[in-house]
């Protein structure tokens, strides 16, 4: 075999993972967003006549420790986990991109200030600042978004205004300021569509991380409080039982793990594909 | 070099200040006040005049200044005062859970040159090989599973199934294993793709073909040579990460009923144990910034680049 087909075929192997996991995370999300359609259950009805069930046509993941399907609450848990996963990360990634944009071409002291921002910010683990977040404001969803929001949009922005300083000084910017656009409009149509693929691929790895970060606050209890469905707060309510049915714990770990494993992918090979180095 | 040192050290004065004034703030930011927060944590019910005796008792009405400046010099000499909580001293409570943890830490980081280092070398000795797939799947599997899975499922084998390890406690020298291999598996999974592809670049380069050249076998020029400079990036990302680590371990101490930082300052926030929240806000960021420091020296030791360009 020489080394041209090798690498063909790396490549096709290589996309084919791609597929593979895009079509996976399809499928949860999709499922996830149909949720109230295809939920064979209500998620709060108990019967606890039916506790610990094995899988059958009616609870195709059997039931947890008050009788209530497992299936229908993973696919509600989805829909509240990926949705204030998206939110989380879309928010910052737009403030963060923005900001950086604004003082990776504006410099002076703009960017010094953000900079002396991140330097601050960068001083402590995230997790440090959400705990203290959370401790302030109270445990709850919101204050998890507030508190990932505000640790989160500074990463992005570090990156835009990186990836901004690379271009800024490139003719076609020079040409646009010489021919008298506003900053504003150098900003938004002539750096943002330059770093967006870049930004999309940096989005996409933070939103597993996220995923991985809200779960995690809810299996403290700090999060999405019980009974509502959320994939951490599952698991949460189902630690107690995992010398009696481990099935309440593996299901929506299992499905955390496929959901953070396929974003992964993902954004690694899109990254490759940018041929972006990262620190 | 010893320029450099002073010049990262009286960068920490505004930092610290920061620090203090942010530890200090946060309870009187809290909605209520920090006098309700202690009646709540104390089980009383929080009338006009309970609230007026708490605020007098933990010195509430005095000017601001005066309570910042009483309470940092009590901080500066690491006097926490008193937990709203248990109502005993927090800092041999909050430093037993610091040794807890730093162990924890520790373990993790001998996990981590053990299984990442091999895993690393391994996969660059033939890049694209049926061995580098399998660490490459290994380290993407290791990064994306959520740790409250890994640590159960480790409990799951080996203390149900095989009855080899505790599962939860900290009583000898096993039960830091799983806890500790459970908070390692997220960074091996990058420090094993760092180091692999640090050795590939590093094996392309001139001073290798030089040391080919002069006739040295290739086991010298590995070891001499391309592991030598292959390790500068895995260190310099190594030490950023150690105070991560020490934050991260919240979840694997819930998991594993650890009686570290982690424990302590969700117990805390439950109990809306504000001196205790404070003094974890003042422990973590002294533990990071000294971490950090350290890390920026050793690298700049390492790595002369970062002297001049500072």
């Amino acid at each position: 075999m020489n080394m041209k087909t090798r690498l063909i075929l790396k490549r096709m192997y290589r996309r084919k993972s791609v597929a593979f996991f895009t079509v996976i995370l399809l499928i949860i999300v999709l499922s996830s967003i149909a949720a109230p359609f295809i939920a064979p259950n209500d998620v709060y009805k108990t019967d606890l006549l039916n506790r610990f069930a094995a899988p059958s046509a009616q609870f195709p993941f059997g039931t947890d420790e008050l009788g209530r399907c497992i299936f229908s609450r993973i696919l509600f848990g989805g829909r509240a986990s990926l949705a204030y996963a998206l939110i989380a990360t879309s928010i910052a990634s737009v403030i963060g991109t923005t900001v950086g944009m604004i003082s990776g071409y504006k410099g002076g002291w703009v960017d010094g200030l953000i900079m002396r921002i991140c330097d601050i910010m960068y001083s402590f683990p995230h997790l440090v600042i959400t705990l203290v977040i959370v401790a302030v404001l109270g445990s709850g969803i919101y204050n998890i978004l507030i508190a990932m929001l505000v640790t989160q949009w500074l990463y992005y922005a570090r990156m835009s205004r990186s990836l901004t300083i690379n271009i800024r000084n490139q003719d076609f910017v020079a040409a646009a300021r010489s021919s008298g656009s506003s900053a504003f409009k150098i900003i938004f149509k002539h750096i943002l569509p330059n770093i967006i693929p870049q930004m999309i691929a940096i989005t996409t790895i933070d939103f597993g991380h996220t995923i991985l970060t809200i779960s995690g606050l809810s299996f403290l209890g700090l999060g999405v409080q019980p009974p509502s469905p959320e994939w951490g707060a599952l698991i949460n309510g189902a630690r107690d039982f995992i010398y009696t049915d481990i099935k309440l714990l593996l299901w929506p770990g299992f499905i955390i793990l496929l959901v953070v494993l396929s974003v992964n992918v993902i954004g690694d090979n899109l990254r490759d594909a940018l041929d972006m180095k990262m620190d | 070099m010893g320029k450099y040192i002073a010049k990262r050290l009286l960068q920490l004065i505004p930092l610290l200040f920061i620090v203090s004034i942010l530890a200090f703030g946060l309870v009187r930011i809290l909605p209520g006040g920090a006098a309700a927060a202690y009646l709540t944590a104390r089980n009383i019910a929080p009338t006009k005049e309970s609230i007026a005796a708490a605020e007098e008792y933990l010195g509430l009405n005095q000017p601001l200044l005066t309570q910042y400046l009483l309470w940092l010099k009590k901080a500066a000499s690491f006097d926490f005062g008193i937990s709203y909580a248990t109502n005993k001293a927090i800092t041999p409570e909050i430093f037993g859970a610091l040794r807890n943890t730093m162990g924890l830490a520790a373990m993790a980081v001998v996990w981590l040159i053990l299984i990442s280092v091999p895993l690393g070398i391994f996969s660059a000795k033939k890049p694209n090989g049926a061995f580098d797939h399998f660490s490459r799947g290994f380290a993407f599997l290791c990064a994306s599973a959520p740790s409250f899975l890994v640590g159960f499922l480790f409990v799951l084998l080996f203390s149900v199934k095989l009855k080899l390890l505790p599962s939860f406690g900290k009583k000898d020298f096993t039960s830091y294993l799983m806890p500790s291999l459970t908070l390692a598996l997220g960074y091996i999974a990058s420090y094993s793709r760092i180091l692999r592809n640090s050795l590939l670049e590093n094996m392309g380069s001139t001073n290798v073909l030089y040391a080919r050249a002069r006739g040295l076998t290739e086991k010298r020029i590995f070891r001499a040579h391309t592991l030598r400079n292959s390790m500068i990036p895995v260190i310099s990302n190594f030490c950023l990460s150690i105070g991560g680590m020490l934050a991260g371990s919240v979840i694997v101490e819930s998991v594993f009923s650890w009686p570290g930082m982690g424990r302590l300052i969700i117990g805390s926030i439950e109990a809306r144990d504000y001196p205790m929240i404070q003094a974890y806000i003042v422990i973590m960021a002294l533990l990071y910034i000294t971490v950090n420091l350290s890390a920026d020296i050793l690298c700049a030791a390492i790595n002369p680049k970062i002297r001049y360009e500072a």
